[in-house]
């Protein structure tokens, strides 16, 4: 499990080192151009040329990449084009309430696991049915329209939730409040997702052979269930929570905007809209690190419940 | 862990969280907090990033910068662009080159930092012109010489040359906002975020980044007394959000896309007030002279000739907006008010035949918004009625802004929006010879043009000054280049409770908001 761990890890750097650097190339690939995000449409030619070779603009690709990688080794991410501030106390502001909205999303999204157990016991019963119904609709439904019948529903009609922003960070309740929208909104399309794959899964083992020997061994159902059943049919689940990390991320873009949250998504968002580089750098190195531990963790977890997974490796 | 306990911690979290919602669902039902009469809670598009007057970028910058620093004199609001005294007692142009003012007694400038005296003045308009600031709005105090100190609270500014602007962008608008000269120097000459000392009518009680900006009054104002004793500020990107929050009572006041102004015309919240301004902005299809397929003056004016710019008004704007007569908006120096003649597809047809052209492809470079791209598809099936073939492409603002340095004369047909301050030369200066592959992506080349434009900006008779502004919206007109469609409304949406400070162009005024 230890080499298997470390060869891991050492897989999530090198992804991670090669995602910045494809970034930072696209970024600078596509047209536009961050000396005007800077100065504005009346700075000089002479002004924004002197600027431009501070910001080592006029080098070619290459060794702005140098410079790059050699500023994130000496703990310096550079500044914001706009407000001149460090970029990783940006990063730092923003990146906790997006950590908060994946990680409680997640969270969330794990009660598709109960309902897909439930749903696959009592199979093509009437609850089986509705959530099979519903599962499929929700799926089926973009987060932004979810988010802004939320915002209608309860926000302008019942006025329970807010609209706008993440709270008082020094009052959880409040915090919760306007989390909970925003979680729901994101975290509804994976309930229903990963309820149909753990339905799926458990229906599928349910019908092997060491389930009916250790029901033919007169086991509590509940035991065949949860440690031989359950513990199988929930792999496939992890193994997509792993992966939705990087999809739950990208759908906090929208969610970000439509509740004015701040956070990464919304971050990256405005920063590539206006080629402000050092920020889109930023927040894609700190949403690569999110995806890729997002993934690690989910095929460590994989490796712990299921020890067939760890021999492969090893 | 084993596995077995890991999948029930997972039904257990999973378990509990439900009942954390539903607890806190039960918990928190009620209402929202309803906006209590002394504070206002107002939305701007986007956080501010920048509040030295010298840097300042986006209207958030502007709004902050005109509630923060004090000015000597300052646009009222209302629908008309006059200028009240701000921080100046009195104000005189004594001759075209010579302006005396004498400061009011008393003003503060927050932490300390002492009384608002002639020597930040004359710093704060002087460091514009000091080449070691590299200002990008040096223009705006160019033609200044110094600011000569006569004591503590009076002083002369002196310019190299008659300048008329300095009436209309300068002093009442960014750059005639006053910073403290301690505070700045301290700040090693200019600053971003934090300018040490503030002295408007309201200061800065606390700033979270991209969620919220708290004001309360400043007590070392001496100005009129402020309507609110705490202002919060929301960045809110998209507008749709923007009235979710204002219909959910969240906001007061925000500005709303013209495409929510039918729905709310026909049906408004309890309580909302609609105002609908004009701004000095214009929107335009530029043609580019330089293209060689758009070289010969008949093919441009058959294509400014074929579209329905009525047509673009219903379909991309629901008929908020009236047709622009030119460049310049109604209200200002230079507006012609003579409307361009009415779409004539024959007409078109014949100058193209006349110039020889048939089979004609072109591109037109969009902003992917959906107001230009449902204008790019009129003009794309306008054109096609006199056999023009219309690419469009659809590009973000970061690619958009880009495309004349990119393309130069290979750019054809844009479709643009340029926001302006309520002085016409702010306008023209884009189209200027030097300006070509920079913001003249019309590539409009007239000596005549650039001369009248110099030559206004040293004119101080107004009537003057406006015709010379005419004649330049002549040239723009014959050289065939321009299309001018709109001068874009501002909307605002606000609750009837307050009584808001806006300048002419919807800008927010918030030293001047009232509660009712």
């Amino acid at each position: 499990m230890i080499k298997y761990t470390i060869q891991r890890i050492l897989l999530a750097v090198l992804i991670i080192v090669c995602a910045v650097a494809t970034m930072f190339i696209m970024i600078h690939a596509v047209p536009g151009d961050p000396v005007n995000v800077m100065l504005g449409p009346r700075a000089t030619p002479e002004i924004k040329e002197a600027l431009r070779a501070r910001l080592h603009l006029d080098q070619p690709i290459t060794t702005q990449l140098f410079y790059f990688f050699r500023g994130l080794l000496m703990g310096d991410f550079g500044y914001d084009l706009r407000s001149n501030r460090p970029v990783l106390d940006i990063i730092l502001e923003q990146f906790p309430h997006t950590l908060i909205l994946v990680t409680s999303a997640l969270i969330v999204s794990t009660i598709g696991i109960p309902v897909g157990r439930y749903a696959a016991i009592h199979r093509n019963g009437t609850f089986d049915r509705i959530v099979g119904t519903i599962s499929v609709s929700i799926i089926a439904m973009p987060a932004i329209v979810v988010g802004l019948y939320m915002l209608l529903f309860f926000s302008v009609e019942l006025r329970w939730f807010p609209v706008i922003g993440a709270g008082d960070k020094n009052d959880w309740l409040d915090y919760l409040w306007h989390l909970t929208l925003p979680v729901i909104t994101i975290s509804i399309a994976w309930i229903g997702y990963i309820s149909r794959i753990v339905r799926a899964s458990m229906i599928e083992v349910l019908s092997q052979n060491h389930v009916r020997m250790a029901r033919a061994f007169g086991l509590p159902e509940s035991k065949v269930i949860n440690r031989y059943a359950l513990r199988i049919a929930v792999l496939p689940s992890i193994t997509m929570l792993g992966v939705s990390v990087a999809l739950i991320l990208s759908s906090t873009v929208i969610v970000e905007i439509i509740f004015s949250r701040p956070g990464i998504g919304s971050l990256l968002y405005e920063s590539v809209l206006s080629r402000n580089y050092p920020l889109v750098m930023g927040a894609v190195l700190f949403s690569t690190i999110f995806i890729v531990a997002g993934t690690t963790i989910a095929d460590l977890v994989n490796a712990a419940i299921d020890p067939r997974l760890r021999k492969e490796k090893d | 862990m084993s596995g077995n306990k890991m999948i029930r911690k997972i039904e257990s979290v999973s378990m509990r969280l439900v009942t954390a919602f539903i607890l806190s669902f039960v918990f928190l039902t009620g209402t929202i907090n309803i906006v209590r009469s002394d504070e206002l809670n107002v939305r701007l598009g986007e956080d501010f990033t920048t509040l030295d007057p010298a840097f300042w970028q986006s209207g958030a910058d502007l709004t902050m910068i005109n509630v923060l620093f004090p000015k000597l004199i300052e646009f009222k609001s209302g629908s008309d662009w006059e200028y009240e005294l701000q921080a100046a007692e009195s104000i005189e142009q004594v001759d075209e080159l010579t302006i005396k003012f004498t400061l009011k007694p008393g003003l503060m400038w927050t932490d300390g930092y002492g009384e608002v005296t002639t020597e930040d003045v004359k710093y704060s308009y002087e460091r514009y012109i000091d080449p070691e600031l590299a200002s990008p709005i040096i223009g705006d105090w160019l033609p200044l010489k110094e600011v000569e100190i006569v004591d503590k609270y009076s002083g002369i500014i002196h310019l190299k040359e008659p300048f008329a602007p300095i009436w209309w962008s300068t002093l009442p608008y960014s750059s005639g906002a006053i910073v403290s000269k301690k505070a700045t120097e301290e700040a090693g000459g200019k600053f971003t975020t934090d300018p040490g000392a503030t002295a408007g009518a309201y200061k800065i009680e606390s700033w979270t980044p991209r969620e919220k900006t708290v004001l309360v009054p400043h007590d070392g104002w001496n100005g009129p007394e402020v309507g609110f004793d705490k202002i919060t500020i929301y960045p809110i990107q998209e507008p749709k959000s923007a009235e979710i929050a204002f219909e959910a009572g969240e906001i007061d006041i925000t500005e709303i896309s013209i495409g929510s102004v039918p729905n709310y015309r026909e049906s408004l919240p309890a309580g909302g007030v609609l105002d609908v301004r004009p701004t000095a902005d214009y929107t335009f299809l530029g043609i580019n002279i330089a293209n060689e397929k758009l070289s010969d003056v008949r093919v441009r004016q058959a294509i400014k000739m074929a579209i329905d710019i009525d047509a673009i008004l219903q379909g991309a704007y629901f008929g908020v907006p009236e047709q622009a007569s030119g460049l310049v908006a109604p209200g200002l120096v230079g507006y012609t008010g003579i409307m361009p003649g009415a779409r004539d597809v024959q007409g078109a047809k014949a100058l193209l035949d006349d110039a020889g052209v048939s089979n004609l492809s072109l591109e037109l470079d969009v902003l992917n918004t959906a107001e230009f791209i449902t204008a790019a598809q009129i003009i794309q099936a306008n054109l096609g009625e006199i056999g023009i073939n219309l690419q469009i492409n659809q590009l973000d603002s970061g690619a958009f802004w880009n495309v004349a340095a990119d393309r130069k004369e290979d750019l054809q047909l844009t479709l643009n929006n340029y926001t302006s301050p309520p002085d016409p030369s702010w306008s023209t200066q884009w189209f200027l010879r030097d300006q070509k592959g920079i913001w003249n992506w019309v590539w409009l080349d007239s000596e005549d043009f650039d001369n009248l434009h110099f030559a206004a900006l040293k004119e101080t008779d107004m009537n003057k000054r406006s015709d010379m502004y005419v004649d330049m919206q002549k040239v723009m007109d014959e050289s065939g280049g321009f299309l001018f469609i709109m001068h874009p409304p501002s909307v605002i949406i606000y609750r009837d409770t307050i009584n808001p400070g806006l300048y002419p162009n919807g800008g927010l005024k918030l030293t001047d908001f009232k509660a009712n």
